[in-house]
């Protein structure tokens, strides 16, 4: 079965075609990058904008470039959340048209747990379980252990600020760019990772992970270096100080839940630092590790017609009324 | 010749159906839920009317100005159901509407529409309504009390020195029926159907003002 895929929910508009969850017929992504880099960051507002003119041709260019006819569409996956709600709407109001016209089932999918199966798409495999799951991006860190489609015992999660968001706000401070997460691993890469000492927040607490100190701890460092500040040290220190957070917590996550399986996921999952250090981890713990392509690691509709694939069984029968939500947490139920 | 009509601009969604011999139209509470409620809104209106979305000629959306989300959600919907259907698409701004509405009156001229925005400002439209000729500028972004006249109009809300008007749903029937309305297939025509007069962000405006 082709399950078309929508995904909107921050700032790259995205459709996908995919069969059986787990081969991608078609994938176009259109960034606003650019668009917002002036702003140091997303504007809701004018991602909103930017969805609307951008979804149309995208979707008449997905299925021209890959000959498939809108008939053969079993289904439509569409990112109900979380993320920007306007941006949201207009992915599910395009979905709808889709579904209401067509009479196929609309699938509503949750953004975060669809970064999971990335993975297993990248691998052409279909989920399987349980498994642990680290999704990091600029809105999320979040620990999960996976016991089925669509349950999830969540393990840990941010107090504060998400790594991705922690990498832009430490670039605009450096005047680095953005975003974030690529411009600090560029400059980091011939830097010295043990230059600059800084902390691990919330070593030795469980699962629980802050990443606002480590950000002050950066501001400190540039502010007490001024002329002498190496960018590339501090950029290589600071994915060092991430990476080391996530190799404790989801060491420790390992060893209690005795997964087999380490998912990681999300935008930051393309940062080389933190998949080095994942895979030496998995190797430790003799886990199997399933990193997404970097394509995958971004926002995607691939992932959002995967994930609704192996979700549509669970999905609500009048899903055609179900709403965007801009806060939809991993394994909730569907808002209507 | 049978179209459907939406207006989201409100927080109250209001549709209309129509056909060579009958029009109704219908207020949805939709407050914030417009897109959980939008193909349900075409079910009930179809299911009235008494056909398909197949038997329908044409397309009509509101294209603002009012609640950008609200529009946008329309506005993503019937662009949507246009490209797959090969079915021609209207936009149609309340400025418009209202110029119709008055010409259905009798009321020509040089013609002020004012309507509020919530940045306490108002998008002010001058027009010319020559019988069946309507011209109008398109709308300046002034201050609420700028405006005043006998031929100014405050669309859907009483303000101070100026007459209220209600677009008519028997304007929209003339509109969206008359021969010279022709709604698009051409999916870059399509494309151009989006919510008119937006507003700068609050991020796009400090940013201008940087520069």
């Amino acid at each position: 079965m082709i399950t078309l895929g929508i995904e909107s929910s921050c700032d790259d508009t995205s459709i996908a075609l995919v069969e059986n969850g787990t081969r991608v017929i078609s994938s176009l992504v259109s960034s606003q990058i650019e668009i917002h880099r002036r702003f140091g960051g997303v504007v809701p507002e004018v991602a909103s904008r930017k969805h609307l003119e951008t979804v149309l041709p995208l979707l008449r260019d997905c299925l021209d470039s890959s000959g498939i006819q809108l008939e053969e569409i079993g289904q439509i996956a569409v990112t109900s959340g979380p993320g920007l709600l306007g941006p949201l709407l207009v992915g599910l109001s395009t979905a709808k048209a889709l579904a209401w016209y067509t009479g196929k089932p609309l699938i509503p999918v949750n953004h975060i747990e669809a970064h999971l199966t990335a993975s297993f798409l990248t691998a052409g495999r279909e989920p399987e379980y349980p498994f642990l799951g680290l999704i990091v991006s600029g809105g999320h860190a979040n620990l999960v252990f996976v016991e089925g489609p669509r349950q999830y015992n969540c393990l840990g999660r941010t107090l504060d600020d998400a790594p991705g968001e922690l990498f832009d706000k430490v670039a605009r401070h450096l005047q680095l760019g953005y975003p974030g997460g690529p411009v600090i691993q560029k400059t980091g890469e011939n830097g010295d990772q043990k230059r600059y000492t800084l902390p691990r927040p919330m070593s030795g607490k469980g699962y629980i992970f802050s990443f606002s100190g480590l950000k002050t701890a950066v501001m400190r460092v540039v502010a007490h270096e001024g002329d002498n500040l190496s960018l590339p040290d501090l950029c290589a220190s600071l994915q060092l100080a991430v990476s080391d957070i996530f190799v404790e917590k989801v060491g420790l996550a390992l060893k209690e839940t005795k997964a087999r399986r380490l998912i990681l996921a999300g935008g930051v999952a393309a940062n080389t630092v933190l998949r080095n250090s994942m895979l030496k981890l998995a190797k430790k713990h003799h886990a199997e590790l399933l990193l997404p392509t970097l394509h995958l690691c971004t926002d995607n509709a691939a992932m959002i017609a995967a994930h609704g694939f192996f979700t549509a069984h669970l999905a609500p029968a009048n899903s055609l009324a179900v709403n965007a939500v801009a806060n939809w947490e991993m394994g909730g139920p569907y808002h209507f | 010749m049978r179209y459907l009509f939406l207006d989201a601009s409100e927080n109250t969604t209001f549709s209309q159906f129509g056909d060579g011999n009958r029009f109704f139209g219908h207020s949805f509470d939709t407050d914030r839920n417009l897109g959980a409620r939008i193909s349900e809104i075409c079910d009930k209106m179809l299911a009235e009317a008494g056909c398909t979305f197949a038997d329908l000629d044409l397309l009509a959306v509101c294209t603002g100005p009012g609640s950008l989300t609200g529009l946008r959600v329309a506005a993503g919907f019937f662009r949507t159901l246009a490209f797959i259907s090969d079915k021609p698409l209207i936009g149609l701004d309340i400025f418009g509407w209202s110029l119709r509405t008055l010409h259905l009156q009798g009321i020509n001229g040089e013609i002020k529409l004012v309507l509020p925005t919530l940045i306490d400002k108002a998008f002010v439209v001058s027009a010319l309504a020559d019988g069946d000729d309507l011209k109008y500028e398109p709308a300046q972004l002034c201050n609420r009390d700028e405006v005043s006249g006998t031929n100014a109009f405050s669309i859907k809300c009483d303000m101070p020195g100026l007459r209220r008007l209600e677009p008519t749903q028997q304007a929209l029937h003339d509109f969206l029926l008359s021969k010279q309305t022709q709604g698009t297939k051409k999916f870059d025509d399509i494309l151009g159907v989006l919510p008119m007069y937006v507003i700068q962000s609050q991020a796009e405006r400090k940013f201008e003002e940087k520069k």
